[in-house]
């Protein structure tokens, strides 16, 4: 007996060597499982049952420990011994095989026809036929018949008969591939019924989602007060996995009792019902997501291999993709279509570092170079780089922004542009990522966005005194509930800052940059006016010198554009324009001085022209002078829809920005 | 009597055979040939221990060809005793190495092997079982549990 352990203890060695490659994949602990459990099932209902696995692909080999080095009779699995040791010596051109002799070579291997083998066996050498095989193939387990009538009794191993199928695919024993491949098509045109018996028990009952089943079955009854029932074979439309359970018991049983344990153990070892071809850290991923009752289902096809030493497996409900660097990670349903549209881990997402990740009101995928998000209205979209950062700033889709509603929208300048749910994200290489949302999104939607004068945003909005603003490469645009969103830019916005911004006399800004004649321009603010032309610069007018101003005609009338800074001291408060002055005393009335133009005569003063705002204090002028139009972004890829904000107000937010202006 | 029953013995060979096409050796491979589920095999009793109980008893000599299936095939001559115990037949001996037992009675048919660390108990089922003299010929499936298990031919001579 110890001697026996011993001889068993190294042929696994042995076996082992012969089996596995170097390189072979790590593996995954389930496959063991699996032929642990196959083993149990069939032990509990009383059979002797020896299994053994091997994926031809990656060397991975399982057995179920001693059992599977254990010699059990053969029955009709060595006829596959037969056909391999008749076909390689017509090969050799040592014997000639007549059709009729090949005739029933195939029906020895398709319907495991007895009279056919025993002819071959005692024509042909009988156990000399299993000693040729034995040495060819390196089967160090495998024995001869005691009695060389019968062929059913010659001493195989589940493990032998792993190392034989293998051998047979790879050329070890010499045979030709074209005898190999008539083999193992006789094999795979195994009929249901073969000598009397059912063949289908065992793998293909066992495996009944598997297409491509190259078997060699064996059933031999009350032989030594046993029944054996044995299936083995190739698994797979490239005969990539060997599958061997080879199982007896006593006889009283029955011969059905026997053919279940053996499907059953199958069943067992892969109740997904084929053999999963996946292995490693995705085969263990995906039996953590539950296997095949999973989400992922069943797999579609072999592991496939990617870039950068990655791979991916296929399943009805998802991919699982695995690298070095980011281990196994699922992906499926609308966000892999994303990650499609993104060119998988090839694009500038690469490979996925996050499975499926449930959130509030959607899900989220990780990737190496960005996220994608999903819910159920606004589907997925990817968010990556400075944008994906700033969206963490503005604390991702529980923030204001909510889910993104686009993926990243490339625009002018080399810049790019997600839009979310509550607003969008603007990125240049010179400004950064910025949020933008609101009513200031709308009024920078009105300048044209990033294609306008105000280009990129260069701050997220930032909470300021009653109100908000986002500072932009050509502007600035203030919000207050009471003022809603203008823009202020260039020389005005200086003064405006001159002023102390909304902080100061001015307050917010009530109207956009309105264009005067000359090529001037206007802002309003809740406490006057700041006038700007390319002669005068921008100065700001307010108080009783601005109603004043309005009574002349603005800058249409005869003092035309401001020159000066409104100077206010104890005696009152005046201002120089070029057409004249106002000065109005502490106290006093104004006094308006006007010198006639030398050169283009202001309109009359009672006539303001239809363009310009003549309101006599801070209210809002009734033509409203305003951007021309509300532009399309400059490039294709620009919002076109412009879907407003989901909320209203402005600037209610978490500070994203902290700096005052 | 047994004229008829050996006709009807023959033609439930011939279904047999036409029912399990890997049994015999000129079947056709390939998808026409298809081999079909096989019945289950009647089991011999009363009729076939009636047609034996003609046999004299005696020395037995002859041939027997015993395939199992899955195992493989014995085809020796055969010697032994043909003998007689109440309503049933018991013809025992040897082929080659085989120690051979054979036992026709109302209750069924056995067929014991003994060979050099082979050993078989299979049933009989209905088959041919035909006795002219002292000579029998028997042709008929092996069984076990429902299932065929192999095949019997045996060509003896009882009596000497």
């Amino acid at each position: 007996m110890t001697r026996r352990w011993m001889r068993g203890l190294v042929a696994v060695a042995l076996g082992f060597g012969l089996l596995v490659p170097t390189g072979g994949t790590a593996q995954a602990d389930s496959w063991q499982d699996r032929v642990a459990a196959g083993s149990t099932y069939a032990t509990n209902r009383g059979t002797t049952i020896a299994l053994a696995w091997l994926d031809r692909h990656t060397g991975d080999y399982r057995d179920n420990g001693a059992a599977a080095h254990t010699r059990i009779e053969s029955a009709s699995v060595m006829k596959v011994f037969i056909a391999e040791h008749l076909l390689r010596r017509r090969d050799l051109g040592q014997i000639r095989l007549s059709a009729t002799d090949v005739n029933d070579l195939g029906r020895m291997l398709r319907e495991s026809a007895d009279a056919p083998a025993s002819r071959f066996w005692s024509t042909y050498g009988a156990n000399a036929i299993v000693a040729d095989v034995i040495g060819r193939y390196g089967l160090r387990e495998t024995g001869l018949t005691s009695n060389p009538r019968y062929w059913g009794n010659t001493l195989i191993t589940a493990h032998d008969m792993v190392v034989f199928y293998r051998g047979l695919m790879d050329g070890v024993g010499g045979l030709s591939a074209g005898s190999r491949d008539w083999i193992v098509e006789q094999l795979r045109q195994s009929t249901v019924w073969g000598d009397g018996a059912r063949q289908f028990f065992g793998l293909h009952d066992g495996l009944p989602r598997e297409v491509f089943i190259p078997q060699k079955q064996g059933w031999m009854c009350c032989v030594n007060g046993d029944i054996y029932r044995h299936s083995s074979g190739y698994v797979g439309g490239d005969n990539r996995y060997i599958v061997v359970a080879l199982a007896r018991e006593p006889s009283g049983r029955g011969g059905a009792h026997t053919e279940e344990s053996v499907t059953g153990a199958i069943r067992t070892m892969f109740p997904e019902g084929l053999v999963p071809r996946v292995q490693g850290p995705i085969g263990e991923h995906w039996s953590r997501m539950a296997g095949a009752f999973g989400r992922l289902g069943y797999p579609m096809g072999d592991q496939i291999p990617l870039i950068r030493g990655g791979a991916l497996s296929r399943f009805q409900g998802g991919y699982v993709y695995w690298s070095p660097t980011t281990g196994a990670h699922a992906v499926h349903g609308p966000i892999l279509d994303t990650y499609g549209l993104h060119m998988w881990e090839g694009g500038p997402l690469g490979y996925p570092t996050s499975s499926e990740i449930p959130i509030r009101g959607g899900a989220l995928n990780r990737f190496q170079g960005g996220s994608i998000y999903w819910s159920p209205a606004t589907g997925a979209h990817a968010v990556s780089g400075p944008i994906l950062a700033t969206y963490g700033a503005h604390t991702w889709e529980a923030g204001r922004l909510g889910y993104p509603t686009s993926n990243q929208i490339p625009l002018i300048r080399g810049g790019a542009l997600n839009r979310f749910q509550g607003g969008y994200v603007y990125w240049s290489p010179t400004t950064g990522a910025h949020a933008v949302h609101g009513p200031i999104l709308d009024t920078y939607g009105l300048h044209m966005w990033e294609g306008g004068p105000l280009g990129y945003p260069t701050s997220s909005e930032i909470p300021i005194r009653g109100g908000a603003l986002n500072r932009f490469q050509g502007g600035s645009i203030y919000w207050s509930p009471a003022t809603g969103a203008h823009a202020v830019s260039g020389p005005i916005l200086a003064t405006y800052g001159a002023h102390t911004w909304e902080a100061g006399r001015l307050g917010y800004p009530t109207s956009n940059q309105i264009p005067l004649v000359r090529g001037g321009a206007l802002n309003r603010f809740q406490g006057g006016y700041v006038y700007w032309s390319p002669t005068t610069g921008a100065h700001a007018v307010w108080g009783d010198v601005l109603a004043a101003y309005g009574s002349q005609g603005w800058e249409r009338g005869p003092l035309g554009y401001p020159v000066s800074a409104l100077v206010e001291d104890e005696e009152g408060v005046r201002m120089a324009f070029q057409g004249g002055s106002i000065s109005v005393p502490t106290g006093g009335r104004p006094t308006i001085t006007t010198t006639p133009p030398t050169t283009t005569p202001p309109t009359s003063p009672s006539t303001p022209a239809p363009t310009s705002a003549a309101p006599t204090t801070g209210a809002a002028p009734t033509t409203a002078p305003a951007p021309t139009t509300a532009p399309a972004p400059t490039t294709g890829a620009a919002p076109t829809t412009t879907p407003a904000p989901t909320t209203g107000a402005a600037s209610s937010g978490t500070p994203v920005e902290g700096r005052q202006p | 009597m047994r004229p008829l029953l050996g006709l009807t013995a023959a033609a439930l060979v011939l279904l047999g055979a036409a029912g399990c096409t890997a049994s015999g050796d000129d079947a056709d491979g390939g998808s026409p040939g298809t081999p079909a589920a096989p019945t289950a095999p009647e089991l011999a009793g009363p009729a076939e221990a009636e047609v034996l109980a003609a046999l004299p008893a005696g020395a037995a000599t002859g041939t027997a060809v015993l395939s199992y299936a899955g195992l493989g095939e014995l085809r020796e001559p055969f010697t032994g005793q043909c003998s007689h115990d109440g309503g049933s037949t018991r013809i025992e001996g040897s082929a080659d190495t085989a120690r051979i037992t054979l036992v026709v009675g109302p209750d069924g048919a056995r067929l014991d092997l003994d060979d050099s660390g082979v050993t078989s108990s299979t049933e009989l089922s209905t088959g041919r079982y035909e006795v002219s003299g002292n000579h029998l010929s028997l042709a008929a499936d092996l069984a076990l549990d429902g299932m065929r298990a192999g095949s019997a031919d045996l060509e003896i001579d009882c009596g000497g």
